[in-house]
Parts: C-alpha cells; structure tokens; sequence
C-alpha cells in the first residue's frame, strides 16, 4: 500500500492523537498488567489485591519450580495443547480436501462444518458434559451401540479419561478454524501441479504428499501455532467440565495459576507461574510472527 | 468455485475409473460424517430443551424428539431465573466494548494504513504480540488494578478489560479494510481542499462501511462469548453477564438439563447468527489478532 502523499495541515498533529487510545490502551491494560504480574512475582503476596511485604524475593520461583504440580500442570498443558494441534489438523485437511472440491450442497457443508466454532465456549462446554454424562449421556450411549464395546468410561470423572474427553471437545471447537485457513491455502495451489502430476501418472497419494502437503506447509505452520498458542489460554473447558480434576488429570497452567489465587490464596506463586506461562507464550508467539511476517514478503 | 478447482482432485478430466469412484464415495462420507459431528451437539442441546423433565434421564435416550415435547423452559427460564438480566448485561457491555474498540481501532487502523513513521513496523509486531497473550496473565493483575480502582464487580471495568485485547483485533482487522481503499481517492478530496478529518468522515469511513460493521460484530460475540474475565470480575449474580449466568446451572446439585438446554440454545442463537454472517471475514479476523478462549 502506497502512503498517502498530499499533506494536509492537520496531519502533522492527527496521526499521533489517532494514536493514542491504542497506545494508552496498550500500556495500561497490557503492559502495565504484565509488569506488575512480574512485580508480584517477586513478593509473598497471598490474597490477591490486598498489599504484600515490601521487598524482592525469588522464593515463589524456587518454590514453584520444584513443586511437581507445577511440571504436571506443564505436562498437561503441553498434552492439552498438542491432542487439540494433531487431532484438529488432521480432521482440518480431512475437511478442506472435501470442500476444496466442487459439489451439490457444498455451501451447505461448508456451514454445517464451520457452526462448533460459532457456538460459545460456556454453551459448548454445558453441551458436551451433558453428551460425556457417564449414564444418561448421549456419548456412552453411541459407544455401547459397537458391538464390541462392553462398559464404557466415566469420562469427566476418570483420570484416564477426562483429559481425552476435554481434548475432544477442544478439537471440535477449534477443527473449523483450521478447515478455513487450509482450503484458503489450497486454493492457492495451482492447479497445473496437479495436472502435470496426473499426467504423469502419480496417484491421488502421491499427489497429496508431493503437491499439497509441501503447497500447505506455511498454512499449516501458522494453523500449528495458532491453536498451540490458543490452546495454551483455554480456561473455560477446563474449568467448567472438570476443574482442573480428577486427581489434577486436567490441571493445565491456566486453570492451575487461577486456583492457585483465587482458591489457595498465593498470588505470589500464582503470578510466579504466570511468568512460566508468559515465558512459553512469549517463544510461541515469536515463532509465529517470524513465520507470518515471512509469508507476507515471499 | 470453477472448473478447474473441481479437477483437482480426480474427476473431469479423467473417466471415472475404480479408484477415482471410491474415492469419491470416501469424501462423500467424509463430508457426512463431519456435518453430523458438527451439528449434532446443536441438535441434541435443542432436543433436550424440549424434552419433558421426565423424559431427559431416560437410558436408552431417545434420539428424536419427544411426541410430547415442551417449550416450558424457555417460559419458565425468565420467570425463575436472572436470564433476561443477564442478557440485557451482557449486550449492554458487548455493544459499549465492540462501539468503543471499533472507534479506537478504526483510528489506529486508519494511521497505521495511510501514514509512514519511525517505528510503523514495530507497532504492528506490538500489535500482534500483546493479542496472543493467555488471558489469565492480564486478568490476575488486572483484578488487582480493578480492585484499587473500585471497578470489580462493575460491568464498565469489565467492558475496560475487554478493551485491553479487543482495541488491538480491532485495529489489525481495520487496517486490512482500509488497505484496500486506494489512496487517490482520498487524494483527490484532500486536493479538492477537504481537510484530512473531512476526508476521513466523507471518504475513507463510509467506503470501509462493511469492513467497520463486520468488525464491530466480532467484537460483540467475543465479548458476548467471554467468560474468564467475567468470571474473575464480576461476583455479584446482579451483574452476570450470559456467560456466567449459564455457567451458574452447571455444578448445582442436580442440574435441570431442560433449562440449561434451553438457555443454550437462546445465548448460542445471536452469537451464531452473527458468526455465520462474518464467516468470509472470520479467518482474516481470527490470524489477524489471537481471540481469547
């Protein structure tokens, strides 16, 4: 985009006044948060809100970094993270290969595919605790239609399950976002690729590996990052299908962080933590604007 | 979609051979299987409101409405709970935020897009980093700000917070709206004598209409839709917005399905209405600032 280049009088001042609301913005609600979370960080404090003691101390960091339920909370964010990144590429490219391709009542799948992501988390969330209830739900209900399913899981309330239920859910919320972003990059594959392969004689396997895998590869970096980063903040799932339980199963960072200060009353530990989850935020994010930046210049 | 876009795959241009058939069929249960996977949570969550409560607990569930179905809860849901209260509150916070994150954005948006400075670049990284931040690292000390500043439990603090990351989607959206309106256009206004505000007001802002209303109606369902700050912020049942509202049924000692279910279905019904409008600019939206979930 060409600048603007005839002056007027007024753009000497106007541009940095139409500034400032963002740049107030910005400094009062995100960095001065962000600082004074790093500042808390360093002290005792308990109860979130009220004053602490003076002084700089690393204790909560210590304290924090040698507390196994801290690494089990990384753990489970880094599984959370990750079983929603694979589980919603892979149903994403399922997807966008089916939409990419002209079809009676296309536009019509493409809504029925694209609506979980417009449900709201808390009414997702509501639905599918109703969906996993151990003995009404609808859930175990289909499973025990399988012929060869014989009892079926308690879902929510089972450490072995509950992480996986919360994961699924997670994918169905969040699949359609990466469907969109990848049938934008498959359309931005040239279609002589595809013939000159077919031509050629390389089977609809081959093509898929030789010509749209390598065609999507800066898409799908950015889907990756996009719903790891995204994954990292989700709150709402866990905390209302779960807590955080059973025994801890589904304690991610976030949830663990909001417990820490809003039910055990150590903002110190609890801030602490936070910059644990600043730090991993922070190399994500830089990630993804070098591979976002780098798209735009190519 | 054309031609060429369907031969992709297999099809036109090949006969259709074994292979190239089965595959279709493939794809075709493909699409089957994800459209039943995406709407039979809706399905389900209308079909339980409607289910006599003395149905809901039956085991096998019955997969089709029930011959005597009810629309009792959505009756009773505002005569015995907050509901409608909650709804006024939370269009209330969701229009102030998206009008006021609009009006900042779109004058960010407009500097960032049409004027050159030392430090342009940098601003936009800015820009991007501050909206991909897990939500709990700003709430936590924002609840201590609000708190000193005797705004917890007030619906303008929260609308305040949400400014934090809304100012920001909204400025990167914006900004893709007015790159795409050519300068000249402005040029020719501003030679024709109109000041740079003139021009921005006569020019600029009613060429981007669609890209300011589309923008204003994300920032409503992401306020409409939040919940960790609310939850955080708000205590008071008085000043619940949706979010909390429907949340509250969920951990009661029995939860009366037929009602959440149906206050469900309200709360999904705006935000999905409007999602499904936005679709086209929901991608561009989405990477162009991190949503909070």
């Amino acid at each position: 985009m060409r600048p603007t280049v005839i002056a007027d009088k007024q753009d000497r001042w106007l541009p940095a006044a139409m500034l400032v609301p963002l740049l107030v913005g910005i400094a009062v609600l995100v960095i001065a948060p962000l600082a004074w979370g790093l500042r808390i960080s360093l002290t005792d404090s308990k109860m979130i809100g009220l004053g602490f003691r003076d002084g700089l101390t690393f204790k909560n960091y210590g304290s924090v970094l040698t507390d196994p339920d801290t690494w089990n909370a990384v753990w489970v964010t880094i599984v959370f993270s990750g079983g929603t990144v694979v589980g919603s590429v892979l149903l994403g490219i399922a997807a966008a290969l089916v939409l990419d391709r002209e079809f009676f009542g296309r536009g019509l799948v493409r809504v029925m595919v694209i609506l979980p992501w417009a449900v709201p988390h808390v009414v997702a969330a509501l639905v599918w605790q109703w969906m996993y209830n151990p003995d009404f739900g609808i859930v175990n209900y289909g499973l025990l239609l399988l012929p060869w399913v014989e009892s079926t899981p308690k879902w929510l309330s089972d450490p072995q399950y509950a992480l996986l239920a919360i994961i699924l859910v997670n994918v169905w919320k969040t699949y359609p976002f990466a469907v969109l972003l990848l049938l934008a990059g498959l359309q931005t594959i040239s279609d002589d690729l595809y013939e000159a392969s077919a031509i050629d004689g390389a089977g609809p396997m081959r093509r898929f590996f030789d010509i749209t895998v390598p065609g999507l590869r800066r898409v799908l970096a950015i889907v990756v990052l996009l719903l790891l980063i995204w994954s990292f903040g989700n709150f709402v799932f866990i905390f209302l299908m779960t807590q955080g339980g059973p025994a801890g199963a589904t304690n991610a960072l976030v949830v663990h962080i909001y417990f820490e200060a809003f039910r055990f009353f150590r903002a110190g530990s609890a801030f602490a933590m936070g910059s644990l989850l600043l730090a991993m935020s922070i190399i994500l994010t830089s990630i993804y604007i070098m591979v976002s930046r780098g798209q735009e210049h190519d | 979609m054309t031609d060429a876009a369907a031969r992709k795959g297999f099809g036109r241009t090949a006969p259709l051979s074994i292979s190239a058939a089965a595959w279709r069929l493939a794809a075709a249960a493909t699409a089957v299987l994800l459209c039943s996977v995406g709407v039979f949570p809706f399905y389900w969550m209308f079909v339980t409101s409607i289910r006599p409560s003395t149905e809901i607990f039956d085991f096998p569930p019955r997969i089709l409405p029930s011959a005597d179905s009810v629309f009792a809860p959505y009756f009773s849901l505002f005569a015995e709970t907050d509901l409608a209260h909650w709804i006024w509150n939370s269009t209330a916070v969701s229009i102030a935020t998206a009008f006021f994150a609009s009006l900042f954005g779109a004058m960010a948006a407009y500097v960032l897009s049409r004027f050159r400075f030392p430090g342009r670049e940098s601003s936009q990284v800015a820009l991007l980093l501050t909206q991909m931040f897990p939500a709990i690292l700003l709430a936590l000390p924002m609840f201590v700000f609000l708190s000193r500043l005797g705004l917890l439990n007030s619906l303008f603090g929260l609308s305040l917070a949400y400014l934090a990351f809304l100012i920001p989607v909204a400025a990167a959206l914006l900004k893709a709206f007015f790159d795409a309106i050519p300068v000249e256009l402005e040029e020719a206004s501003l030679i024709d004598g109109a000041s740079r505000v003139g021009t921005l007001f006569r020019i600029t802002l009613p060429l981007s209409l669609p890209g300011v209303a589309s923008t204003f109606l994300f920032c409503f369902i992401i306020s409409w839709d939040e919940f960790l700050f609310a939850r955080m912020f708000i205590r008071q049942p008085d000043n619940w917005t949706v979010s909390l509202g429907l949340a509250s049924f969920s951990g009661e000692f029995v939860t009366p399905w037929d009602q959440v279910m149906a206050a469900a279905t309200i709360i999904t019904l705006p935000a999905a209405l409007i999602f499904l409008m936005l679709q086209r600019y929901l991608v561009r939206g989405l990477t162009a600032g991190g949503v909070k979930g």
